[in-house]
């Protein structure tokens, strides 16, 4: 493998605290060396003068990969026809789809990015293997997997019994046997009631046959994952997506956070794309926005982070969740293609395709809220940018945000062209702050590393850390981003050179070599008389309820393309 | 200005021929067109690899002045017209798959006969078949909205088509003197579809607006048609049949405005079924 | 006086079992699919003897006669194969599928001899007439017990089997149906133990360097190949097998373009809702097989979901399960209602209950064939089930109406989710054509019938669907993997293979090998092999091996691979 010497980047790397100093970038390995280890008469030389130098990108939660991707292509033709790159043999395959891509368009696409590693965020334990399937043909990038468990019956069981030692040993076997990195919680306890009853329910409301509540499902996975120690805890659609008025819930589920037993410092759960949990009002016309609300408890409460789940007005989208009822809701609303999927004992999605306008009223709100809190959070450490692709808008828009939240005047051009009835219900007009090129390494490189526990390697540039690494043709020293957005934008589309795990991957937006990233998950230690315990209920509960042997139901690390298994030392016992 | 393409060798895959359109050739000289890429299969290749090509030695700006001639065609030609919108094409043979796919003007003759998707999306000019026509001719793809088949421009058909004609249409009109086969007009949202001979099953099956007409013998009928009356004579188009016509509205389940209407004598035994809510209705 | 017939072809136990036992080659199997049934009253009109002729614009074959009260009138089925093959219209209206289960037909008694393979395969101009029948040479030895091994026959994926191995015998199956005993018992009949190479008539045997290199250069050498089949192999195979059309230009297309291609067609319009297996098990209280004979093509279905105890259904007791189909076949029997509807008229039936969920009037007193009284009856009875299924088969996807017929079934299970739960599910045949499909998707956005003549991915069935492509002659080069398209494609698309070179990877002595130029053998996926395949439902499944692949032969995924190489190093593309 090459040296590579990256001389005079501009570098922002918030976890080593470099605030666009000019300096040196080391690579020998694979890995971020000290300088003075270069051969340089050996190695690559790249000059990055005048460039702004990051580590790779990372996306916490972005849907790439599994059962509903596929069924969203499946069910959505029309986004290949007009959307096609052909291969550029050895270096690139074909690429397909916007709002759902193929495999390689996605690892392409990401890197062109300068992302290095992202997050599938949902699938169901008893399809995860073909989760699995499809990230390991995703290209380049890292990624990793979340697992459903919030409609899971064993599950449900275990909480109503009182189970807990049980309910912890279940989840920490079922992120080993699925090879998963976290736990998933997707409008806690929907899908159960979708499947018995075809409705959705609210945090406090009983679950059909059950008779608990949301609210006791996500406290009982929240301080499971406290025992088992996972570095990245619980991640949580709140209840109620999608309803006018649903903020009301966001704010009760974030404030559970302070009520959960820890047994770890740093945040106890994670909300997702809160922006389509954040519906003030009682109907649509009523819609308004409860950004406010949400960014004043974020700050309150140091317990949440949050991603945004940002919207992009003007372009078409494809919504696809675990939240089967929500989807039937919004399939009544475009009335053209509905996917559906009760998906054994495990959950349940939707998928429907969608367009957000920049004239519709309701489409202005949503898109309002996410900026709103990303501009209103005091902590930039517990904000994450995403559109929970592809429901709220593609990633390969994320520059579109980046420039909104560093850009006052983006953000004014664009508002000249959204629903001004909305836009006068918003606070964001009145919003003059601009983020920094460090806030945006904040919030796409540190944050996220840290959120995931792997902050001693991703994320920074610093000794030791993996070489990935992205550098952006933009000389923040000369354009005002602030001013000049469109140059920013255009930078951040398409990176001016991304290295991954020390090989040179990008190269002015092109790729010019294909590697295949990591997946990773996570192996928490359970104790032999635990673990026999947890068998002996499970293997009669697991025959009982599904329809595959658990001996075929476990995947096994050759099933996985480049495995990387992170030890949990928990505190089972 | 003519050009003229003689096969010199016989395709032996598909090819795609979308090179072969006036806005292709405008503004180009001989040598060039000439060298204009299409597609054997998969393998790249260059007009003259298949074709003969006489013409002018600088083609004009304007496609609206260009005529091209295929003096012997092949049914393995694929996407002649191409989103061409001005100028000529004829064709005194065969052509294969999405010929004038997304036209927007111009004309395209075919004295043989032509494959699948034949003005596929277009969206005006006119393309004449002198002999048969495939299937899904005037339609739209697999996973767009309806509507989104052919918006405009005329197809006419001398000989038969084949099923799904039309589908998904948005506008135009497509006149076939012979006969169809399945689902004519099936998901069209405007526009007139007019087969003067027999249809297969269900024709107009999720229209919800446009017209379709069978001037002779239709398989099937779906009952998502209500009936509306009997009419002695129609004219559509400038065509006059003299005979009477039973019209059905639908199609109910896409809140049907279609109009669909076929022949009485060739139906009696489909249309006397629903004779008595014409009756009840009086 | 000769009258129309519409000729139904399709699956039969006996079919399934000959052809996953003794191979095609095999007189049993002759048996098996060359014979035609016809109601006895038609039988009787016409005259008719033993034997049968029956003539379609085509082709024609002789066959005996079997009377049965379950064809109707009118109609004539020949269960699927080369037989009815010879004769069904290849043209697929635009939509990749051939008129399978309605092709006209004239029928008259018939003077000739009954048609045999033979003569087939020279019509339709095989180039190899009689392939080396060789059975892999099995012995007993050490006696082992394999549990929870996954049956390679059909899309249930049962993976509860217990394999019971003697040296490298396979002398017991426990929990599969009886196809699937027939398949793991008889693994070793005519196998393909070698690489051949066609010399002139005959094969000659090769090794595999020298197979694999002469097969890449076909391939390499043609402008627009097609790679065939895929459905009964593992995805990690079906993955390289993408790879290799997208390098070569070609086009790539798997068995459900003349299966549930249709369905799929559907999803695209409207999308789906769908369920895996235990939301049947545990909820399901009305289920509805439309067009579907789950007792012959799906043996261990019915007891697995439905007649098995759910966590909130009693079984069988608390189910009402409805048949809808154009005979009473094995699986009507078991119906607590049977409805017959008109051949190919299923399409009216289902848009009168989407008319009657909505409450609009229908004015037709019959349609399909059925009351409307009845059919208000049935629509009241599908809106207040508790949780409701509809399983569906080639009865919907192979008729006139093709892919509408599924478009208005999942319209009409989303508009009954107005109401209650309601779900669908398309019987897959194949064990992994849900695999290929699925693999197809995430790499190229499409799920059958793809091509990359310009570097990306296409589809447009009628066009870039494999049925059309070789029924019109448009490929010049074909790569048939794990499938038998001689024995399941029309004969005007099977008349092409004779004319192009055509590359076979298979296990067994399929029909097309007759037609091969280059023959590669490799192990049988779920018996020698390992690979995941994917359920009907799209639940994957790793499928272990019992036995390894006999001495010399790899498996698929090893195989494609070595030709994906070769592929790479003469267009220079090898690092």
């Amino acid at each position: 493998m090459m040296e590579i010497l990256i001389r005079n980047g501009i570098v922002f790397d918030p976890l080593n605290n470099i605030k666009g100093e000019v300096m040196d970038i080391a690579i020998k390995n694979g890995k971020i060396v000290d300088p003075k280890e270069i051969d340089e008469s050996k190695a690559v030389v790249v000059d990055a003068k005048n460039k702004v130098v990051m580590a790779g990108g990372i996306d916490i939660h972005s849907h790439i990969a599994g059962p509903k991707v596929n069924v969203g292509r499946m069910i959505r033709p029309e986004d290949h026809y007009l959307t096609n790159k052909p291969h550029k043999l050895p270096y690139t395959r074909a690429e397909t789809g916007l709002t759902v891509p193929n495999a390689y368009r996605i690892g392409y696409g990401y890197a062109r990015l300068g992302y290095t590693f992202v997050v599938e965020p949902a699938t169901p334990p008893i399809k995860t293997r073909h989760t699995h399937h499809e990230l390991n043909s995703i290209p380049i990038i890292d990624k990793a997997a979340y697992v459903l468990v919030d409609s899971n019956w064993i599950v449900l069981d275990l909480i109503k019994e009182g189970k807990k030692d049980l309910l912890v040993a279940y989840l920490a076997w079922l992120l080993y046997a699925t090879k998963t990195y976290s736990l998933k919680l997707v409008d806690p306890g929907s899908d159960v009631a979708w499947v018995l009853r075809g409705r959705g329910i609210d945090i406090d409301e009983e679950i059909p046959f059950y008779g608990i509540t949301p609210k006791e499902i996500i406290t009982a996975v929240a301080e499971a994952a406290q025992v088992i120690n996972i570095p990245h805890k619980v991640h949580i659609h709140c209840n109620r997506l999608g309803y006018p008025g649903n903020y009301v819930t966001t704010l009760k589920t974030m404030t559970l956070s302070e009520s959960v037993k820890r047994l770890a410092p740093g945040p106890a759960m994670h909300i997702t794309h809160v922006q389509f949990t954040g519906y003030k009002g009682d109907s649509w016309a009523t819609l308004e926005s409860g950004g406010e609300e949400i960014a004043k408890e974020l700050n309150r409460n140091p317990n949440a982070t949050l991603d945004l789940g940002q919207v992009i007005l003007g372009r078409p989208a494809t919504t696809m969740t675990a939240d089967a009822p929500f989807e039937f809701v919004l399939y009544h609303l475009t009335r053209w293609k509905w996917a559906s999927s009760d998906t054994e004992i495990d959950s349940a999605s939707g998928i429907v395709p969608y367009r957000y306008r920049k004239k519709s009223y309701v489409n202005t709100i949503q898109w309002v809220i996410g900026l709103e809190i990303a501009l209103l959070a005091n902590d930039l450490w517990r904000v994450f940018i995403t559109t929970d692709h592809p429901n709220a808008g593609t990633f390969f828009d994320y520059p579109k945000i980046f420039a909104w939240l560093v850009s006052k005047k983006a953000r004014e051009d664009t508002m000249k062209e959204v629903n001004q009835r909305a836009l006068r219900k918003s606070v964001l007009p009145s919003i003059d702050r601009e983020y920094s090129l460090y806030d945006i390494a904040i919030v796409t490189r540190a944050s996220p590393a840290k959120l995931l526990g792997v902050e001693s390697f991703k994320g920074h540039l610093g000794i030791g850390a993996d070489a990935d690494v992205a550098i952006y043709d933009i000389n923040p020293n000369e354009v005002d981003i602030s001013k000049n957005y469109d140059v920013f934008i255009k930078a951040f589309s398409r990176a001016w050179m991304v290295i991954k795990s020390g090989e040179i991957v990008v190269k002015e937006g092109e790729v010019v070599k294909t590697v295949y990233g990591k997946t990773f998950y996570v192996k928490p230690e359970i104790p032999e008389d635990v673990e026999k315990n947890l068998m002996s209920y499970l293997e009669p509960a697991f025959k009982q309820y599904y329809t595959v042997a658990l001996d075929n139901f476990v995947i096994g690390k050759h099933e996985i393309r480049n495995p990387f298994e992170v030890s949990i030392k928990t505190h089972l016992r | 200005m003519s050009y003229v393409l003689k096969l010199v060798s016989t395709p032996k895959v598909l090819i795609d021929a979308r090179s072969i359109s006036p806005n292709k050739f405008a503004g180009k000289s001989l040598d060039e067109i000439r060298k204009l890429r299409i597609l054997e299969g998969g393998a790249e290749a260059t007009l003259d690899t298949l074709f003969s090509v006489d013409g002018p030695s600088k083609a004009s700006q304007d496609p609206n002045s260009i005529e091209i001639i295929i003096e012997n065609s092949s049914n393995k030609l694929c996407f002649i017209g191409y989103k061409m919108s001005g100028g000529k094409i004829v064709v005194k043979g065969d052509v294969g798959h999405f010929t004038g796919y997304k036209m927007s003007n111009g004309s395209i003759i075919v004295h043989g006969s032509a494959r699948n998707y034949l003005g596929c999306k277009m969206r005006g000019g006119s393309i004449e078949v002198f002999g048969d026509v495939g299937h899904r001719a005037g339609g739209k793809l697999h996973g767009e909205k309806s509507g989104k088949g052919m918006r405009g421009g005329t197809i006419v058909i001398h000989g038969n088509a084949g099923s799904y004609l039309g589908w998904g249409a948005g506008g135009g009109a497509i006149i076939v003197d012979g006969n169809a086969k399945n689902f004519v007009g099936a998901d069209i949202t405007s526009g007139t579809i007019v087969v003067k001979g027999s249809a297969g099953i269900y024709p107009g099956f999720g229209m919800s607006g446009g017209r379709v007409v069978v001037g002779g013998r239709v398989e099937a009928m779906s009952p998502s048609f209500y009936i509306d009356s009997i009419v002695p004579s129609l004219k559509v188009r400038g065509i006059s049949f003299n005979k009477p016509f039973a019209t059905f509205i639908g199609d109910v389940l896409s809140s049907g405005r279609g109009v669909l209407q076929i022949s009485y004598e060739d139906n009696k035994n489909i249309i006397d079924v629903y004779k008595q809510f014409l009756e009840e209705s009086i | 006086m000769q009258k129309t017939f519409v000729l139904v072809t399709g699956r039969s136990i006996a079919q399934g079992m000959w052809m996953e036992s003794e191979g095609k080659w095999s007189s049993k199997y002759g048996d098996a699919v060359a014979y035609a049934e016809m109601n006895p009253e038609d039988i009787k009109t016409l005259g008719v003897k033993d034997l049968v002729k029956i003539v379609t614009d085509h082709g024609s074959v002789v066959l005996p006669v079997k009377a049965s009260e379950k064809v109707g009138k009118g109609s004539i089925f020949i269960p699927m194969g080369p037989w009815a093959n010879f004769v069904v219209d290849s043209d697929t209206d635009g939509t990749g599928i051939p008129y399978f289960k309605s092709t006209k037909a004239r029928v008259e008694p018939a003077q000739e001899p009954k048609t045999t393979l033979q003569e087939i395969l020279k019509s339709l101009g095989a180039k190899v007439p009689e392939v080396p029948m060789i059975d892999l040479e099995v012995k007993s030895g050490e006696k082992r017990v394999v549990k929870n091994v996954t049956c390679p026959f059909c899309g249930d994926l049962c993976d509860y089997l217990t394999i019971e191995v003697d040296g490298t015998r396979i002398v017991r199956n426990v929990g599969g149906c009886s196809i699937s005993i027939a398949k793991f018992l008889n693994y070793h009949k005519h196998r393909i133990l070698k690489p051949y190479v066609r010399d002139g008539n005959r094969f000659v045997e090769s090794d595999l360097e020298n197979a694999i290199e002469k097969a890449a250069k076909i391939l390499v050498n043609s402008k627009y190949p097609l790679i065939y089949g895929l459905s009964n192999t593992c995805v990690e195979a079906i993955d390289v097998a993408v790879e290799i059309a997208e390098i070569l230009h070609g086009a790539i297309d798997n068995t459900s373009v003349v299966c549930h291609g249709p369905t799929i067609l559907a999803a695209q319009e409207v999308g789906t809702v769908t369920p895996t297996f235990a939301p049947v098990l545990h909820l399901a209280d009305v289920i509805v097989f439309w067009g579907s004979n789950p007792r012959e093509a799906h043996q261990n279905h019915i007891a697995r979901l439905i007649t098995s105890k759910g966590r909130f259904v009693e079984g069988r007791k608390q189910r009402k399960i409805i048949v809808i189909d154009v005979r009473k076949t094995m699986s009507a029997e078991l119906a607590d209602i049977f409805i017959q509807v008109e051949p190919g008229k299923d399409l009216e039936l289902l848009t009168a209950l989407r008319m009657a969920i909505r409450d609009l009037e229908i004015e037709a007193p019959t349609v399909a064939g059925v009351p409307r009284e009845k059919i208000l009856e049935l629509a009241e009875i599908l809106r207040t089930a508790r949780y409701g299924v509809i399983f569906f088969g080639m009865g919907l996807t192979q008729n006139d109406a093709r892919y509408k017929n599924i478009e208005m079934a999942i319209k009409l299970v989303q508009e009954l989710n107005e109401w209650t739960k309601w779900v669908l599910l398309p019987m897959r045949g194949h064990y992994n054509v849900t695999g290929a499909n699925h693999v197809l998707l995430w790499n190229t956005g499409y799920p059958y019938s793809v091509d990359f003549a310009r570097g990306f991915p296409r589809m447009f069935v009628g066009v870039t669907s494999a049925t059309d492509l070789l029924a019109n002659g448009d490929v010049d080069a074909a790569l048939i993997i794990a499938s038998d398209p001689a024995a399941h494609f029309p004969r005007k698309a099977v008349e092409h293979l004779s004319k192009i070179p055509v590359i076979v990877v298979d296990a067994k002595w399929s029909l097309t090998t007759s037609f091969a130029d280059i023959v590669i053998p490799v192990g049988l996926t779920g018996i020698e092999c390992e690979g995941t395949a994917y359920r009907m439902d799209g639940v994957p499944i790793y499928m272990r091996k019992v036995l390894d692949p006999p001495q010399g032969v790899l498996c698929d995924k090893n195989v494609l691979e070595m030709l994906l190489e070769k592929i790479k190093k003469f267009k220079g593309l090898a690092k």
